[in-house]
């Protein structure tokens, strides 16, 4: 008996198809780069800075409340780096290196470490933080304001800015290429449509985000915007506008389809991004918010666990 | 597999292996010096054992151990009985091992060929339980659950494993003998072939019905075919028995035909090999020898660490001990390198949602792991459909944070059945 194997015994399946947390997240990081590194391009030094600090900031925050809370460490799956560059592609490239500390905090330790980890964040951590330094540091969110030093050749103010404040009249100068192709400011990531749609394709494909919830998104805008358009063309800007400017792309493809705060089920996703997309516009055409997607993706979020209860009937169920 | 490829649209899925991929010729493992039998009835010391140490048996002698169900096996060799133990199975049931050392001669006993000329339900059941591929008879014959339907199924449990298909291209014709016989035992009138898609043709002769089933992984699961194919849905926790349908792999009914044609009862099962590089090839064994022997008849060497499972890699069961015996109902010996095991983690769900994609039964397990792993199992079943699982393994197969899924529904159907079996004797 003493010189017998000893074999591994476990429970079935005895395979698994190789996918991985880190694996999910790095790609997703990696649909994202694009678009950062447009923006790192257009505005060099401080937009480089930014992001590498962001990142750096997420990976120590969440280092530090694994030592805090006596976790093994999680920095590896890359969702804190995930985290981190999200944040920053937000962020104007003129934001201050404590607003990046102050993120980063918000991001990793309220929206989601205290309330257990990755996978149990209730409401996309990104969403929340810019939602909550938009309301305190109203200045350093404000793309015009911040950006006041810069030129690049094209209308130096905030697409949404110019809707809100001066209506329809004052967005003719913006062309739907130019915005497609990022000639607006706004955040370092955010303006950069093709690169983040082209990222957004990659994900879909290889089914590291759910489709659904991209597509009832934008169908959500497309929809809400053409409603309020088709009532009052000289009030509301069309939807392709709403499409192609602010966070919109960003929140389509990368916030609403944060896997812990968004639904699974078919009918249930299609629902939440409609939500989601209905919300935007509506905060953006009648709120006082010029941009409404995160407040969306965040009320989205919360309608979340009420969306998981429509489930299809399981086989062998009586009712 | 199951996962998307760098530039594919679609999703491969998961398919039952075709005989094509075999190789021609089919291993005839010799029969070893020792025959162990596993009776699925507790070990117990009394004063008066029915069954000794140094007992004589002849091939096709039932042993019985005890009055139990489960007490009696037919042996399929001749000998002398050499140790009696207890053995413990999966989740705290008890077994006895009952190991035979073969002396050569091929004792043959000769009870059951008085019966085969007149097929009758009570002596198939004394004989032919243990016989290879198992045929449910004591199920059949159970009068408090009458049975209306008697469902062949060709279709494996589980994927690479190529044993009831080559019963049912090569062996067709003791199929439809031990068809007639189960006419003659038994008064279901409605009796239903099961076999996979690509091979529908050809089974019009045999006057049965015959339905095709999907070759994709899990359609061949009996509760699947339950639903999709004889539109009788099983009520969750319930068995296709106790909804009137009993479920006999086809190789079942080969036995059954093989020995009332021979009248002697068969010996040797067709099982499938699954080496460590995934090669897979077809053998015949006697029932009741040591996994050993056929791993030196393939000649692999185990090391220290390998796992090795009787059953597919999605729903097989891992043994440890090489001198474990192939029963009458294994289909398949996979082995698996060290190397290539993969671990489960201790990582949270992340609710990517990729299980409820694969569930075959629309479980919503992203919400009932979450209750599984705190331990509410009363309400994962109430509210989550825990009890409607059947089992197939694609969720832990397809999870992205490795969660052993499977194990932990398998545990709170267990804790489950337990505590309301508390329940029922303290009313």
């Amino acid at each position: 008996m003493i010189d017998r194997k000893k074999l591994v015994v476990s429970h079935a399946p005895f395979w698994h198809n190789g996918s991985s947390v880190a694996e999910r997240h790095y790609n997703i990081l990696f649909a994202a780069v694009p678009a950062a590194a447009l923006g790192c391009f257009r505005y060099g030094i401080p937009a480089i800075g930014v992001v590498s600090f962001s990142i750096a900031f997420a990976i120590i925050w969440e280092w530090v409340m694994n030592l805090a809370t006596r976790q093994a460490p999680t920095i590896g799956d890359g969702s804190a780096a995930l985290t981190g560059l999200l944040l920053a592609m937000l962020l104007p490239a003129t934001s201050p290196w404590w607003l990046v500390v102050v993120g980063t905090f918000l991001a990793i330790v309220i929206g989601k470490q205290i309330f257990g980890g990755i996978g149990s964040n209730p409401v996309n951590m990104v969403a929340l933080t810019i939602a909550i330094l938009s309301l305190s540091w109203q200045g350093h969110l404000d793309f015009n304001e911040a950006l006041v030093n810069y030129d690049f050749g094209f209308p130096m103010v905030y697409p949404l800015a110019q809707l809100k404040h001066f209506g329809t009249a004052a967005i003719g100068s913006f062309s739907y290429m130019d915005l497609l192709l990022g000639r607006q400011i706004g955040g370092i990531g955010a303006p950069f449509g093709l690169a983040l749609i082209v990222g957004g394709i990659y994900l879909i494909l290889r089914g590291f985000i759910r489709w659904e919830i991209v597509i009832s998104f934008l169908a959500g805008i497309f929809v809400t915007a053409m409603v309020f358009y088709g009532a009052n063309a000289e009030k509301f800007a069309d939807p392709l506008f709403h499409l192609l400017t602010g966070y919109t792309l960003m929140g389509a493809i990368f916030l609403a389809t944060d896997d812990s705060s968004s639904p699974v089920g078919f009918i249930p996703m299609l629902i939440y991004g409609a939500v989601g997309g209905f919300m935007t516009v509506l905060i953006r055409n009648i709120g006082i918010w010029v941009d409404g997607v995160v407040l969306a993706i965040l009320i989205a979020n919360i309608v979340s666990p009420l969306l998981d209860k429509i489930r299809p009937k399981v086989m062998g169920e009586v009712s | 597999m199951l996962k998307k490829s760098f530039f594919g649209l679609t999703r491969s899925w998961l398919r039952y292996e075709g005989l094509a991929s075999f190789p021609e010729r089919i291993c005839h493992v010799p029969s070893p010096g020792r025959i162990t039998y596993l009776f699925n009835a507790p070990f117990e010391k009394t004063t008066d054992p029915k069954l000794n140490v140094g007992d004589r048996v002849k091939r096709g002698q039932p042993i019985v151990l005890n009055d139990e169900p489960g007490g009696t096996l037919v042996s399929s060799v001749a000998g002398s009985v050499a140790s009696i133990t207890p053995y413990d199975g999966d989740l705290g049931r008890r077994c006895t091992m009952v190991t035979i050392t073969t002396d050569g001669n091929e004792e043959v006993d000769t009870g059951f060929a008085d019966y085969a000329a007149s097929p009758r339900l009570e002596t198939a059941r004394t004989y032919l339980t243990n016989s290879p591929g198992s045929p449910p008879l004591d199920q059949l014959a159970d009068t408090g659950r009458p049975i209306d339907t008697i469902v062949i199924s060709a279709m494996e449990d589980d994927i690479l494993i190529g044993t009831r298909r080559h019963v049912l291209e090569k062996d067709f014709s003791m199929v439809a003998k031990g068809i007639t016989v189960l006419r003659q035992i038994s008064d279901v009138e409605r009796i239903v072939l099961v076999v996979p898609r690509e091979s529908i043709q050809g089974f019009g002769h045999i006057g049965v019905e015959v339905m095709a089933a999907d070759v994709d992984y899990p359609a061949g699961h009996p509760l699947l075919i339950m639903n999709n194919l004889l539109k009788k849905p099983v009520p969750a926790g319930q068995s296709p028995e106790e909804n009137g349908v009993c479920f006999f792999s086809i190789e079942a009914v080969a036995s059954m035909g093989r020995a009332y044609a021979d009248g002697a009862v068969p010996v040797r099962k067709t099982i499938t090999f699954i080496d460590k590089d995934g090669a897979h090839a077809l053998a015949t064994v006697r029932v009741g020898t040591p996994v050993a022997d056929l791993l030196s008849t393939f000649g692999v060497t185990l090391n220290e660490r390998d796992r090795l499972i009787f059953g597919g890699p999605m729903t097989g069961k891992a043994i440890y001990d090489i001198d474990h015996p192939i029963l009458a109902d294994t289909d398949a010996v996979l082995v698996q390198d060290r190397d290539s095991i993969p671990y489960s983690s201790d990582y949270p769900c992340i609710n990517c949602g990729d299980c409820i994609r694969v569930c075959p039964v629309n479980i919503p397990i992203d919400m009932l792991v979450r209750f599984l792993e705190v331990g509410q199992y009363a309400e994962a079943a109430d509210q989550y459909a825990l009890e409607s699982c059947i089992e197939c393994g694609l969720c832990g197969y397809v999870c992205v944070a490795k969660i052993p899924i499977v194990q932990y529904i398998r545990l709170g159907k267990y804790e489950l059945a337990k505590e309301r079996s508390m329940e029922a004797a303290n009313d």
